[in-house]
């Protein structure tokens, strides 16, 4: 039975999405409203507890599933980051007519898939964790069914995750092909004892990197990324930027770097090149829009790029990966809170906002202005900020790569961002409202969460110690 | 007169040829699906066939090839669903018609 | 030539007499059978309907509902049969796990039942 006890969390997080389906059609319309998120948010707390609850660390059933510090540091992750999203999110569902019942129990099942690929030592397990997390992701993007965006921003993103998903699992089977295993050790120690890649492993090495690319949204992969993010339901649209994003760095974490780790002077290169054009297309394209909601998924790719820039930087060891995973958690505080913060000026008729309906923002709703501002201020990396401290850890490891090009690219690229998170914030700030202001909601659970997000940004700012030494912990799997 | 790995593996890879191809090219949703759809099976014919090549030795290709079918399912459902309501609200498949955002 | 592409030349042999046979069968038919086209002959049979339309008329859509759930819970199945295999290697524990993913599914069931769209309107 141990090896039931190695997944309780993911056990615990199933068993809360269908508590959340039967609960949506046993309770009335009201009551639900209500017991819906409750349940979300209690049964999702209890899984991070579960996740703290020791077994041996190591294989179980039969070698497709391990737990490690990696998985431990992914696990409260997602589950952190589907609880942030589940709190933002009761008001908005109501205004919109959304279905909360599928909306929760989507991002329940979503944040499994995601648990998954961190427990994944096999290509099955990953590969059933990645479509587990996309799946649901498609039909969060779509929810509000009658709306043309949604629909549009659905359509995209399923077309296209589909399409990767193919190229991926192309990629899989030729792996197994080459090397005869599908566990991340054997295929690594297969590549190690035959020395120099061989066609076909090149192959299935190209196929998994765009596959895994399309995932994570990098430039050129990226095309889907503004659409679905726009499109969708602005809450939806707040997970959909994180969770996603960090799974799929999970996966590129446990394929490239585990599995595929010998043959790193084959990828770095073409890693270290795609994070440069992706940060660098991201920040240009955002400098561009006039809708916030947009040019925050223009500046989640150019995020992408730099996390990248870490795992081109793996051959640093240790502490490129703790990079990569610092990184991650700092985003997703910082950007699920970004666009949750859109959430106040979200009203009916308008699809986020543009810039110029949050002219004079901080007087209409000055606490909802702070948090904004201090998420926009750690997105571009500005020091008493986890940004700040996250984009510090990156370039470290990246010049002990030895890719001093690339962080000089990130070092422009940070002043190039500045621009426009802060146009944002001179905006809110400085200027006078327009015209006829439409009446703001102000939803208190919204403002708690993100309060208590902001707060977090702050302070894991100026003591981001404990963190980055659990982010390099939870790195040590990964070399070998 | 067994047939040989490289036949099988020829012919995963034209169905993978063909299945991208048809995603690039073409512009109606419910056929971009079904080129989705041929390259999973492309994908799976090589995991079978390599799965038989490995014999009794691993049998980790055919466990692979069942989840791959769920996982074709489950996503066939959810995408023709999504089709289906933007079908809904504006009836036209095609994927260049489809784009009130601009790109 | 070995025993066992023997066996495929017997199934080919058998194609081929078919094909054959069918072929030349129609072919007699059309030749002899007589050909005198009258209005009354073209028309539907007696008790039949008048087709109205077109044939690329729309059908409704919620019999995809139908065709969809069938198609998830027909799939998923196929884990079914791994485990009747070797029910009796896998014992008690496998029948524990097969019985939480039929739960699983059930949950699936019911939700759907739920929210009426398993009604035939």
């Amino acid at each position: 039975m141990t090896d039931v006890a190695a997944v309780y969390p993911e056990i615990i997080v199933t068993i809360v999405a269908c508590l959340v389906l039967v609960g949506d059609t046993a309770l009335g319309r009201r009551r639900a409203t209500a017991a819906l998120p409750a349940i979300t948010v209690a049964g999702l707390a209890l899984a991070i507890v579960a996740t703290v609850t020791v077994v041996p660390l190591g294989h179980y059933f039969r070698g497709f599933v391990v737990v490690d510090a990696f998985t431990g540091f992914f696990r409260a992750v997602f589950l952190l980051l589907a609880i942030f999203a589940t709190l933002v999110s009761p008001e908005y569902l109501e205004r919109r007519r959304i279905p909360a019942g599928e909306y929760y129990a989507t991002i329940c099942f979503s944040t499994v898939g995601a648990m998954t690929i961190a427990l994944s030592s096999d290509l099955i397990t990953l590969f059933v964790g990645l479509e587990l997390m996309t799946i649901p992701i498609y039909v969060l993007a779509g929810i509000q069914r009658g709306d043309r965006y949604s629909n549009e921003a659905a359509l995209k993103y399923f077309l296209l995750g589909a399409f990767s998903s193919a190229l991926l699992l192309y990629g899989f089977a030729w792996l197994y092909g080459v090397t005869r295993a599908t566990d991340f050790a054997a295929i690594a120690s297969y590549l190690v004892a035959n020395g120099v890649a061989s066609g076909p492993t090149i192959v299935a090495l190209a196929l998994v990197t765009v596959g895994l690319g399309f995932k994570a949204a990098v430039v050129p992969f990226h095309q889907w990324t503004p659409d679905a993010y726009e499109g969708a339901p602005t809450p939806a649209t707040a997970f959909m930027s994180v969770g996603p994003k960090a799974a799929a760095f999970a996966a590129i974490l446990r394929v490239l770097v585990g599995a595929l780790g010998p043959l790193a002077v084959d990828w770095s290169i073409v890693i270290a090149v795609l994070a440069a054009v992706t940060m660098t297309a991201g920040n240009v394209v955002a400098l561009a829009q006039g809708n916030t909601k947009r040019m925050l998924a223009y500046s989640s790719i150019a995020h992408t790029g730099y996390i990248l820039a870490a795992v081109a930087a793996s051959r640093a060891g240790v502490s490129a990966g703790a990079a990569v995973l610092f990184y991650l958690f700092a985003y997703g505080l910082m950007n699920l809170g970004a666009f949750a913060c859109l959430l106040y000026v979200d009203l009916d008729g308008t699809r986020g906002a543009s810039l110029d309906e949050l002219n004079g923002f901080a007087r209409r709703e000055p606490l909802g202005a702070l948090a904004f501002a201090v998420f926009l201020v750690s997105l571009t990396g500005i020091p008493p900020t986890i940004g700040f401290i996250a984009k510090f850890y990156v370039i470290q490891p990246v010049l002990d790569a030895g890719l001093a090009w690339l962080a000089v690219v990130i070092a422009l690229n940070a002043v190039l961002a500045a621009f426009y998170y802060l146009r944002v914030v001179v905006r809110m700030y400085m200027y006078d409202p327009e015209g006829a202001v439409p009446r703001l909601v102000s939803p208190r659970l919204l403002s708690t969460s993100l309060g208590v997000a902001s707060a977090a940004v702050v302070i894991l700012g100026i003591v981001p110690n404990s963190l980055l030494e659990w982010a390099q912990r939870a790195a040590q799997p990964l070399v070998r | 007169m067994s047939v040989p790995l490289g036949a099988f593996i020829a012919v995963s890879a034209t169905l993978f040829f063909i299945g991208t191809a048809g995603v690039l090219v073409r512009r109606n949703a419910v056929v971009i699906l079904m080129c989705v759809e041929l390259m999973l099976n492309a994908a799976n014919l090589a995991l079978v066939a390599f799965s038989r090549r490995y014999g009794a030795v691993d049998e980790r290709g055919s466990v692979f090839v069942v989840f791959v079918f769920v996982i074709a399912a489950a996503e066939v459902a959810v995408g023709l669903a999504i089709v289906l309501s933007a079908y809904r609200n504006r009836p036209t498949v095609d994927v260049d018609e489809i784009r009130a955002m601009k790109g | 030539m070995p025993d066992y592409s023997l066996s495929y030349f017997y199934v080919l042999t058998f194609f081929v007499v078919g094909a054959v046979f069918v072929t030349v069968l129609l072919t007699i038919a059309r030749l002899v059978a007589p050909k005198k086209i009258t209005p009354e002959k073209l028309r539907t049979y007696e008790s039949g309907e008048e087709p109205i339309g077109q044939a690329w008329a729309r059908y409704p859509t919620h019999f995809y509902v139908f065709a969809l759930l069938f198609v998830v819970f027909d799939v998923e199945v196929i884990f079914l049969f791994p485990w009747a295999v070797l029910f009796r290697a896998l014992g008690g524990p496998g029948l524990v796990e097969m019985a939480v993913f039929i739960a699983i599914l059930a949950v699936g069931l019911y939700y759907a039942w739920k929210k009426d769209a398993l009604n035939w309107y």
